[in-house]
């Protein structure tokens, strides 16, 4: 005998994905003067690049990628967040023998858990993609910041030489080189 | 002659196997099958593992290193000699419990597979011979029996927390929640002495150890294995450095010796396959996990910088001396550098400070 009756079932589930990446490390920074002198010069110089102070710490935001530096220790903090809404939507249809009662109803139970485990495949799938993204972005803007930290770390490290020349004696001549980053001090001590 | 049960013959096989006296082949059956436990060992029996332990044990210290002309710490002296030159041999006997004994019966008596939760005694109570009885029957079985039926006979808690078991063999105690044994008493009387004899054995462990990185497959496991490691590193160092006996953790400078060697790069920690890894995050962790012996060398340098600071009438001078030559003999200078330069190489931050005016 045939299956007579058509069961279909829609289901849909809204999610709110979320994705991230971070990466950390410290700068290296000359002590040529104390290391509070040293933060200073460094808060100063990043604060010229954009950084804002929250909460005693130096952040910007770009693009989707948030750097946080902590001028006292040095620690640099790279993270991308991600987050997305994801509304999805399934259908999926069998045939059974009746349409009404306990039979029936396991049918579409089924039926229904089916498509609920299809959509958060989907939903984990699109939350992989996400992950790959928050990465592939982070990853994206790493090299630019690392050649801009290291430019700041070479500005900060010319003016505290030029402050530790002031303070052992008179400068006589100064010359500089922003290319090659050669910088001279002539001292009359 | 001396008469022995059947299960008496069998237990005394199974010490000798572990003090390195049967081959494996004898052995390995005789641990794979339960016997039936009698209630109690006859005198001769007892005697024989008695005379097995004292003389098995000794000669395994001997031989393991404690022949070696080393240079070791005494109090704030510097000993020179073999083992027994640089302790009297009154200070070196070596005291068994109750324990080891019962050891040797659960393992003889013990079908593995049936008994899953591993041999356990009290940490506590257990002598620094009855350790080392443990290490000893621990190596013994590590390559024939690990990952198979048997492997309950290599777990339990009195294994995993024997200290000599977890700094020769990090990478096989995986899991983080395991409590880290306390070293301390490895650092100073009989423990030291060991931990001298052991440290040929325990640098060869260590270059095995670091080799093995290269062939992991995953990048989980290589974070799994760098992470075990740390562990062990942090807890031990720090227990050599509050005895203030650098000179024990000798045997990691000797293997960062063998490993950082001039050209070495992050590949031959296994690092290619963090690459693997879904996220930088866990990319930069699994390579600092991987790397984790060759990031204490700023720990080494750190002892040697201080060392030099100490004066001739300063105490601990010799002892200054000591770490001093210890580095010098290894090239300290020159695996620093090495290992700056594998870590700067790994960070995908880091700024480097070359060039600058």
């Amino acid at each position: 005998m045939s299956r007579a009756y058509r069961i279909r079932v829609r289901e849909s589930i809204q999610r709110l994905v979320r994705a991230d990446d971070r990466v950390s490390t410290q700068l290296e920074m000359l002590e040529i003067l104390p290391c509070e002198q040293m933060a200073a010069l460094l808060k100063r110089e990043l604060v010229g690049r954009g950084f804002t102070e929250k909460s005693g710490k130096l952040t910007r935001t770009k693009d989707g990628v948030n750097v946080t530096i902590e001028t006292e220790t040095g620690t640099v903090s790279v993270a991308a967040e991600l987050s997305e809404k994801v509304e999805l939507e399934g259908e999926k249809e069998t045939r059974a023998y009746t349409d009404v009662g306990p039979s029936a109803q396991k049918t579409k139970q089924a039926l229904r858990e089916d498509v609920r485990a299809d959509l958060e495949r989907q939903a984990q799938r699109r939350q992989q993609d996400l992950q790959c993204e928050a990465t592939d972005k982070l990853e994206g803007q790493l090299s630019d910041l690392r050649q801009e930290l290291d430019q700041a770390i070479n500005r900060v490290t010319a003016e505290a030489l030029k402050q530790k020349a002031a303070q052992m004696g008179q400068i006589k001549e100064m010359t500089e080189d922003p290319q090659s980053g050669s910088l001279t001090i002539v001292l009359e001590v | 002659m001396k008469v022995v049960s059947r299960f008496e013959a069998n237990l005394l096989r199974i010490l000798h196997f572990f003090l390195g006296r049967v081959p494996r082949e004898q052995a390995v059956p005789l641990l794979l099958n339960a016997h039936a436990q009698p209630p109690c060992l006859s005198a001769t029996a007892v005697e024989l593992v008695q005379d097995a332990l004292a003389k098995g044990l000794t000669l395994v210290l001997a031989r393991g290193g404690g022949w070696r002309r080393e240079r070791h710490l005494r109090g704030d002296r510097v000993a020179d000699g073999r083992l027994w030159e640089r302790t009297p041999p009154a200070e070196l006997g070596l005291a068994f419990s109750r324990h080891s004994l019962n050891f040797l019966v659960w393992v003889t008596a013990h079908k593995p597979a049936t008994d899953k939760p591993g041999w356990a005694a009290p940490i506590k109570e257990l002598s620094p011979a009855d350790s080392l009885l443990l290490y000893l029957a621990y190596s013994a079985l590590h390559g024939s029996l690990r990952g198979s039926e048997a492997a309950p006979l290599v777990s339990g808690p009195a294994l995993s927390r024997n200290a000599l078991c977890r700094l020769a063999y990090p990478d096989d105690f995986l899991d983080p929640a395991e409590p880290l044994p306390d070293f301390a008493p490895w650092t100073t009387g009989l423990g030291a002495c060991i931990l001298e004899a052991l440290q040929t054995t325990l640098a060869q462990r260590w270059l095995e150890t670091e080799r093995d990185k290269a062939h992991v497959g995953q990048w989980q496991e290589l974070r799994a294995r760098g992470r075990a490691q740390e562990a062990v590193l942090l807890a031990f160092l720090q227990a050599v450095e509050t005895a203030r006996r650098l000179d024990l953790a000798r045997f990691l400078l000797r293997t960062l010796a063998r490993v950082l060697t001039p050209g070495a790069t992050a590949d031959l920690w296994g690092t290619r396959v963090v690459q693997g890894g879904p996220r930088m995050a866990d990319r930069v962790e699994t390579t600092q996990a991987a790397l984790a012996l060759v990031r204490q060398t700023d720990r080494f340098q750190r002892w040697e910088r201080a060392a030099r600071g100490v004066g001739f009438f300063d105490d601990g001078y010799e002892a200054s001396q000591l770490t001093k030559t210890d580095w010098e003999r290894h090239g300290g200078d020159d695996l620093h550098a090495r290992a700056q330069t594998i870590l700067r190489a790994t960070d995908p931050l880091r700024v480097q400070t070359e060039g600058h005016p």
